[in-house]
């Protein structure tokens, strides 16, 4: 036997400035965690040099506790509501406040300069805080958020004076009166991206106009439905660098002055690459857009419900370069057609339903069946549809064998193959055996759990799945859970899974993210259990209802759970109707 | 049950945020004008519509509102709604916080059972972010960019006397049309302060019926005693109240709520109004007759 003193092995051949250089270049969050568990001086030498640090959910660690670890932090990105808040399943005052974040990074010495939040209540108080306490603040993106008024986007405005971005995505903001855009003070020209096309009110055209004029790094703006063309058009005149426009409202006289002049400054705009807004549209000003169409890799139309056919069709035959597809299910399965025999680079689409009656929604398998035919580097799908078919799913999968992202909406969530009359199993399993590299999958449709068999065989990459109206049993469930190892967050609303699935294998829900059931057949006395054995678990029974009122009856039925791993044990700050047994 | 109000910082003083009560109230706006209604003579009633769909209605079970609207189309009492709840705000942090964002009234009501095919009727199905819905639901009542020059015109002349707008800054008439994201002015007889509703807070009759009871009945009670007092505390829109709800379509009728499928009733809605049942007459040549029936019935 060959016995080693601990002394003579090395794992460190180099001095720490080396290594922490070499650590530079490794920027993914998952390779840096990785090094951190080498051994203790690389994680020291990694906490140290640790500039970005993404927590994907808001209570599973405490503000503390990231700025113990990572004194050098300067970006911060936190998620808070679970997914399915979307939906409004959550309450809005679950949870999810940024404030006390904002308030331990401010006490401490961090000299944050970029904070991205998803699903979280941001308060004004929050922003205004945020804006005078962090010198260098550069960079603000908020993504479905809400709590905040243009008041605080004033405070951002008037306080950050390096501010680079700030970028506003599907938020709910409350206008208010007073002009947020004025308070950018004159000093201010280092802007490089404004989104603010989720505010619902007016905008004081004049100081937007003063303020692209001094920001000659801006290269990302998207304007909101109050921008009328005109002031489009004068705005370009000042920023035909930019590579990321959206537009406001998109209405005028085809013969106005202001069109033609927004027609010849188009040509002139050869950078713009990524192109959405339109959320009211004049069909017949498309055209002056057709010159930046032959370079753009983005198109988002999913706030157009003006354009129809046709004139979508023609706008999309001159979009060859097209990446990324965002549009509403008014395009039609024809329409899709065209996208396949044009868009060959495409790797992402998103169709939107326009219309929810009953009934109303266009798209068919015939669509999807057309897409997967002509454009094979399809790795990312969201899609919402009347009606699918088996056999279009396994044509799909053939087709498009590198998906990574697949999210399949009929609207009627327990439709079968029309075609049939069969459950969809065949059809997505199908689509997990094919696609091995995929990473994220949502399921509509009759499905049995013949389904779920196929996805813990096959799914070996799966790491987010998304479950509603599906399942038979218990056994279901236990097959993913079972099988798909590297499954991080599972959200089911009204399945047939309960207690027996919930408790099979406890552990395996510190592996994970988070777990989400609703509307199933999993009981108080369920979770109560699981809570017990797994300390290390925060399980949340979110109870709106007056009636239940937190009976004690362990057989009652829970109408929420979400369940999720933290290393602080329970959150201090949930409301009365959210229970953490 | 606390039911409060909520009252935007918007309108009046720009206060930063206001903590809410949860989902049972719609978004409501205070906007303090006079009250002022075409006289009688102006009325160009609709056809009878009626209101009492479906017959005599127990009160006290939870509506299924499912897809076909006609189940939606009575409108209900609070009784109806055991489900909705006002939650505490949140302790902890400043209770300064803003809920903004139009929630879909699906959330208040929940729907269980019954096949789920009534899509929007089952929370959290279709699964559509709430923003997007939103925008959904306001480009719908929009028209195509043509047509909608010609409608604001109507409009503004229409209503130029009448119109406060939101921000008192110019607002071009499209986007006036859309701007303020589905909120009508809703105006009750006897009481000369006008409201506003978020009707894309709503996605049925009841919901909408008992945003209104909440917003008139328990405002009248707690604000000022210079409006008339509202005698029946409860059942605003009961077929035996002395109330009804009217509303006015983009052509300037005046109609009974209840009448057309919940989303034509959304794109043609300009503003309602919670008339006196007296007042109703020659509206509705049958709703008297079931009114007459529902009388009789116990709620």
């Amino acid at each position: 036997m060959l016995w080693v003193s601990r002394k003579t092995i090395k794992m460190n051949y180099f001095p720490d400035e080396v290594l922490e250089h070499m650590f530079f270049f490794i920027t993914s969050h998952k390779d840096r965690n990785s090094v951190s568990l080498v051994c203790k001086s690389w994680y020291k030498i990694e906490r140290y040099s640790r500039q970005r640090v993404f927590i994907g959910n808001c209570y599973s660690i405490s503000p503390e506790r990231l700025i113990a670890r990572f004194p050098g932090l300067k970006s911060l990105t936190l998620k808070g509501k679970p997914h399915f808040a979307d939906f409004n399943l959550v309450p809005h005052e679950w949870g999810g406040f940024v404030y006390p974040w904002i308030e331990a990074l401010a006490k401490s010495r961090i000299g944050l300069e970029e904070l991205r939040l998803k699903r979280m209540v941001v308060s004004d108080e929050s922003l205004e805080f945020l804006s005078k306490s962090f010198v260098n603040f550069k960079s603000l993106v908020l993504v479905s958020c809400e709590g905040f008024t243009t008041d605080g986007l004033a405070a951002i405005a008037a306080n950050c004076r390096f501010l680079r971005e700030l970028d506003l995505q599907e938020n709910e903001v409350d206008d208010q009166r007073g002009h947020w855009l004025s308070c950018f003070p004159e000093s201010c020209t280092s802007l490089v991206t404004l989104n603010f096309a989720c505010l619902k009110g007016e905008i004081n055209l004049g100081a937007l106009e003063r303020l692209v004029v001094r920001s000659p790094n801006l290269k990302s703006l998207r304007l909101n439905h109050a921008v009328p063309l005109d002031t489009l058009q004068k705005l370009l005149m000042q920023a035909p660098q930019l590579v990321d426009l959206g537009t406001g409202s998109y209405v005028d006289d085809p013969s106005s002055e202001a069109y033609s002049k927004l027609k010849s400054v188009f040509q002139r705009c050869k950078s713009i690459r990524s192109l959405s807004g339109f959320f009211e549209v004049a069909p017949h000003c498309m055209s002056a857009i057709y010159p930046i169409c032959r370079n753009l890799t983005f198109l988002n139309l999913s706030y157009a419900p003006g354009l129809h056919g046709n004139e979508l069709t023609k706008l999309i035959q001159h979009c060859r370069k097209l990446q990324r597809l965002w549009i509403l299910d008014c395009i039609g399965d024809k329409g899709l057609g065209v996208v396949a025999s044009t868009c060959k680079e495409l790797q992402e689409l998103r169709v939107f339903p326009s219309d929810l009656g009953p009934g109303n929604a266009a798209m068919t398998e015939e669509g999807l069946v057309l897409l997967s035919e002509g454009c094979p580097k399809l790795n990312s799908l969201l899609y919402f549809c009347q009606q699918m078919t088996n056999a279009a799913l396994i044509t799909v999968a053939k087709n498009c064998p590198n998906f990574i992202r697949f999210r399949l909406c009929i609207l009627d969530p327990v439709k079968c193959d029309p075609v049939t009359n069969q459950p969809l199993d065949e059809g997505f399993g199908a689509i997990v055996h094919f696609c091995k590299g995929l990473k994220r999958l949502s399921l509509t449709g009759l499905l049995t759990d013949q389904v779920f068999n196929y996805i813990g065989m096959y799914a070996e990459q799966l790491e987010m799945l998304s479950i509603a109206f599906a399942g038979d049993s218990d056994e279901g469930m236990l097959y993913v859970l079972n099988g798909c190892k590297k499954l991080r967050k599972l959200e089911i609303m009204k399945s047939r899974f309960g207690n027996a699935a919930l408790l099979e294998d406890m552990g395996k829900y510190e592996a994970m993210r988070s777990l989400w059931m609703s509307s199933c057949e999993v009981t108080l006395g369920g979770c109560k259990t699981l809570a017990e054995k797994m300390p290390r678990l925060s399980v949340e029974i979110i109870n709106e209802s007056e009636q239940m009122e937190f009976s004690h009856d362990d057989r009652q039925k829970v109408d929420k759970m979400y369940l999720y791993r933290t290393l602080v044990g329970h959150r201090k700050d949930s409301p009365a109707f959210v229970c953490i047994l | 049950m606390e039911g409060g109000l909520i009252l935007l910082g918007g309108g009046g003083g720009g206060s930063s945020g206001v903590s809410t009560k949860e989902s049972a109230v719609s978004k409501v706006e205070v906007v303090s004008e006079a009250s002022s209604y075409p006289a009688e003579s102006e009325l160009e009633l609709g056809l009878g519509l009626s209101l009492g769909g479906s017959g005599g209605a127990t009160g006290k079970t939870k509506p299924a509102c499912s897809s076909s609207w006609g189940e939606c189309g009575r409108i209900l009492t609070a009784k109806d709604f055991p489900s909705v709840v006002s939650h505490k705000a949140n302790n902890g942090v400043p209770s300064s916080i803003a809920v903004s964002g139009t929630k879909r009234a699906a959330e208040s009501v929940s729907h269980e059972g019954g096949s789920p095919t009534g899509v929007g009727h089952v929370v959290g199905w279709p699964p559509i972010r709430a923003y997007r819905m939103n925008s959904l639901v306001n480009q719908a009542k929009a028209p195509r960019a043509e047509e909608d020059k010609e409608i604001c015109e109507k409009d503004k002349l229409k209503d130029a006397s009448k119109k406060k707008l939101y921000n008192g800054n110019k607002i071009s008439s499209a986007v006036n049309e859309k701007g303020h994201l589905g909120f009508v002015k809703v105006n009750m007889d006897g009481i000369p302060i006008g409201r506003k509703v978020d009707l894309n807070a709503h996605s049925c009759y009841e919901s909408l019926a008992q945003a209104l009871e909440d917003m008139f009945l328990r405002s009248a009670n707690s604000v000022g005693a210079e409006k008339e007092q509202v005698t029946k505390p409860s059942k605003l829109l009961d077929e035996s109240s002395e109330f009804v709800l009217t509303y006015e379509d983009k052509e300037g009728d005046w109609m009974l709520v209840g009448d057309v499928p919940w989303r034509m009733f959304l794109s043609s809605v300009r503003r309602l109004r919670i008339m006196r049942t007296s007042e109703a007459n020659g509206l509705a040549p049958r709703f008297h007759e079931s009114n007459e029936r529902q009388r009789s019935k116990p709620i």
